[in-house]
C-alpha cells in the first residue's frame, strides 16, 4: 500500500535497525476516537487523506538521528520493529475580543493536535519508544470560527509540511532528535497536579472547579509530556495510556491502547509499554493574577492607560527514580515562582484557565532547559520565595546536584 | 557600566549648579535638538510606517504629521520629546497589544513589518550617533565643571528618546518573529506589578 513512499533514501543499507512503516494510526479505538475528536476522526476515515498525510509524515521520520532503515509496510519482512505516527487528540479554544483601534470583534482561535511517534515491536506489541509532539496553530479571524472553518483549520494542520506551518516545524525538530533506540533511560511524566492547599485556595476563589481542574491537569501533562520528549530525547512512557476515549485520562500503567490499520487491522490494539526508570512530577503549588495599569501618552494629547495582566505561579518540580515496589523515590525536588505578563490597549476578558496552562506550559519549556544547561541564573530568577533555606535556595548548589543528576546520570545533553 | 557611574556623578553635579547655568543649558538643550532633529525626524517617520505596516493608520498618519512638523520648526523643545516618546512607546503598546491579542501578522503585513522594522533599524543607529554627536557639540565651551554638568543633562534628554525608540524597536523584532503555532504572548511582567507575585 505504501509502494509510492520515496523509501530509498531511508532504506540504505547501513547496518542499521531496519523498521516496517506503518503509516499513520488513531490513540484508542476509531469509533470512539472519532465521537471525541470530530474533526481529525473525519479525516482519518478518509483514506485519500490518510494516504496523503503518511506520505508527507515518513519525509519526517528522523530515520538517520535514530539510525533506523524504514521499509513500507509489507516490504518489511523479518522486522519486527515498526513505527507509526499516531494521532492523540484535537483541540480548538476561542476567545474573542473587541480591537480597541476599529472596535470590531474579533476571534483568536487556537488549535491543537496531539501527535505521537510511537517505535513497537510487531509480534509482541511492546512499544520501544514513544515522542509525544503537540501541533499547533493560532488564527484570528474577524467572523466567529464556524464548522467549516475550524474543518478547514485542521485539515490545513494536517496537510501543510511547509517550514513555517505546524506539521514542518514538527518535521524539523523531530528530524534533530538524536535518540537512541537501545537508551535505557526512560521518562515517564507523571500527570500535573494541584498540591492541596492550592486545590483549596483555587476552588474557593471560584478559579477552578473539580471539572476544569481534572482537564486541566490532563492538558498540562499532555503539554509536558510533548516538551521532555523534544528536550530530554529519551523514549517517553505515556501517562494517558489511552486505553478508552482518546483523551481521557488514565491511570499510569504501562499499556498503550491504538489503532494502527496499515499493520495491525482496523481494530485497536493494546500495547504494552515499557517502565519507566525515572519521573517528572510538577505540582501547581499556587497561581494568582493581578493587573497593573501604565498610563501612556497619546500622540493626540489625550492619553490612554496600558493594562498589564500578569500570571504567576508555584511550581513544585520533582524528578522520581522508578521503583516497581514502590512506585518511585524523589531525587530531585525543587520549587519555583513562575510570572508572565499579557499587555493590552483597552479592556479585555481573558479566560484565565487558559492563561494558567499556557504559564504552566511555558514554566515547563523553561525549567527543561534549565536542567539541561544547570542554569544558574535562571535558578536565581526563579527560586520560589517559599523556600527559606540558604542552602537550598543557593543557585551555585543546585546548578551543580543538577550537573551530577541530568547531564551525569541521565546522560542528557545541554539544550541547544 | 563606566559610562553610567560618570554620568550618574555628574548628574548630581548638576543639580547642585546655580539657576544661571539651567538657563543656559535650556538654551543648549534647544541647540542640543537641533543637533538631532534630522535623525529624530528619520526616527519618526520609520515609526510612522511600522505602524502603517501593522495596519494602524490613523497612528501612522499622526505620526507622519509630528515628523513633518519637526522637520518644518514647528514643534519644540520639549514637546518634540513628548511627541517622540508617545510615538515610539505608543507603537510598543500597540505592538504589545496584538501580540497579547495574539493576531500573528498576515504574510503581507509580516512582509510590509519586515520592511518597517529594517528602517527603525537604522534609525536608531542614526539616533544614536546623533545622540553622541548632539552631546560633544552642546557641551562645547564653559569650564569642566559645566561641561560635565551640561552633558549630564544632554544624557536625560537622549534617554528620554533613545530609550523609547528602542523598545519600540525591540517590540517591532518581536512581532516580526511570530509565527502562526504556539505563541502566548506573554512577556516579563514589569517592575510595577512584580510585587503583586512577590510571595510565589
Amino acid at each position: 500500500m505504501l509502494a509510492f513512499l520515496p523509501h530509498a533514501a531511508n532504506a540504505q543499507a547501513t547496518g542499521n535497525t531496519k523498521v516496517t512503516y506503518c503509516g499513520i494510526g488513531l490513540q484508542g479505538a476509531l469509533a470512539e476516537y472519532a465521537m471525541a475528536n470530530p474533526y481529525s476522526g473525519q479525516f482519518y476515515r478518509n483514506q485519500a487523506f490518510r494516504t496523503a498525510l503518511s506520505k508527507a509524515l515518513f519525509a519526517g521520520i528522523p530515520a538517520a538521528a535514530w539510525a533506523m532503515d524504514i521499509q513500507p509496510a509489507g516490504e518489511g519482512k523479518g522486522t519486527a520493529l515498526a513505527l507509526s505516527h499516531v494521532i492523540t487528540y484535537e483541540k480548538a479554544d476561542q476567545q474573542s475580543f473587541v480591537d480597541p483601534v476599529d472596535q470590531r470583534t474579533y476571534y483568536n482561535t487556537s488549535y491543537a493536535v496531539g501527535f505521537n511517534t510511537v517505535l513497537f515491536d510487531l509480534d509482541s506489541k511492546q512499544v520501544r519508544a514513544l515522542v509525544p509532539a503537540i501541533l499547533r496553530y493560532n488564527t484570528t479571524t474577524a467572523g466567529k470560527p464556524t464548522d467549516a472553518t475550524r474543518q478547514q483549520a485542521f485539515e490545513a494542520m494536517l496537510r501543510n509540511t511547509g517550514a513555517d506551518a505546524p506539521l514542518g516545524q514538527w518535521m524539523t525538530s523531530i528530524r534533530a532528535l538524536p535518540m537512541r533506540l537501545d537508551d535505557k533511560v526512560t521518562f515517564q511524566v507523571l500527570p500535573v497536579s494541584f498540591s492541596e492547599a492550592a486545590q483549596q485556595r483555587l476552588m474557593s476563589q471560584n478559579a477552578f472547579d473539580a471539572k476544569s481542574a481534572a482537564d486541566f491537569s490532563r492538558r498540562a501533562t499532555i503539554l509536558t509530556e510533548a516538551l521532555v520528549a523534544l528536550q530530554f530525547a529519551k523514549p517517553l512512557v505515556p501517562a494517558d495510556t489511552g486505553s478508552a476515549v482518546a483523551g481521557q485520562q488514565g491511570e499510569p500503567a504501562n499499556q498503550y491502547v491504538a489503532t494502527i490499520p496499515e499493520c495491525l487491522g482496523e481494530s485497536a490494539a493494546t500495547f504494552t509499554a515499557p517502565l519507566p526508570a525515572y519521573q517528572l512530577r510538577v505540582i501547581v503549588d499556587d497561581l494568582k493574577s493581578a493587573d497593573f495599569k501604565h498610563p501612556l501618552q497619546t500622540l493626540d494629547g489625550n492619553g490612554t492607560t496600558q493594562n498589564e495582566i500578569g500570571f504567576g505561579g508555584r511550581f513544585k518540580a520533582q524528578i522520581l527514580a522508578f521503583d516497581t515496589a514502590g512506585g518511585g523515590t524523589v531525587i530531585d525536588d525543587r520549587t519555583f515562582g513562575y510570572v508572565k505578563s499579557l499587555r493590552f490597549l483597552g479592556q479585555v476578558n481573558l479566560e484565565q484557565k487558559e492563561e494558567y496552562l499556557k504559564l504552566t506550559s511555558v514554566f515547563v519549556k523553561e525549567l527543561l532547559t534549565a536542567y539541561s544547561n544547570q542554569d544558574k541564573n535562571w535558578i536565581k530568577e526563579h527560586m520560589s520565595a517559599a523556600i527559606v533555606d540558604k542552602k537550598e535556595r543557593n543557585p551555585s548548589q543546585v546548578a551543580k546536584q543538577w550537573k551530577d543528576l541530568f547531564s551525569k546520570r541521565l546522560g542528557i545533553a545541554a539544550a541547544k | 557600566m563606566v559610562f553610567k557611574m560618570f554620568f550618574k556623578a555628574a548628574l548630581a553635579c548638576a543639580m547642585l549648579l546655580t539657576p544661571a547655568l539651567a538657563r543656559a543649558n535650556e538654551v543648549a538643550t534647544v541647540a542640543f535638538l537641533g543637533a538631532l532633529k534630522v535623525a529624530q525626524v528619520q526616527a519618526m517617520r520609520a515609526t510612522a510606517d511600522y505602524y502603517a505596516a501593522i495596519g494602524v493608520g490613523v497612528e501612522a498618519q499622526q505620526t507622519t504629521g509630528l515628523a513633518n512638523r519637526l522637520e518644518r520648526g514647528g514643534l519644540g523643545g520639549e514637546d518634540s520629546i513628548q511627541a517622540f516618546q508617545s510615538a515610539a512607546y505608543g507603537l510598543k503598546a500597540r505592538i504589545d497589544d496584538y501580540r497579547a491579542r495574539g493576531k500573528i501578522p498576515t504574510a503581507q503585513q509580516l512582509e510590509l513589518a519586515r520592511k518597517a522594522k529594517a528602517k527603525l533599524d537604522s534609525a536608531d543607529v542614526a539616533l544614536g550617533v546623533a545622540v553622541a554627536a548632539g552631546i560633544v557639540a552642546a557641551v562645547d565651551g564653559g569650564n569642566f565643571l559645566e561641561k560635565i554638568a551640561k552633558a549630564a543633562v544632554f544624557t536625560g534628554i537622549a534617554l528620554k528618546m533613545t530609550q523609547p525608540f528602542g523598545a519600540a524597536r525591540d517590540a517591532a523584532r518581536q512581532y516580526t518573529e511570530l509565527r502562526l503555532s504556539g505563541e502566548t504572548g506573554f512577556q516579563d511582567v514589569s517592575k510595577g506589578l512584580q510585587p503583586a507575585f512577590s510571595d510565589l
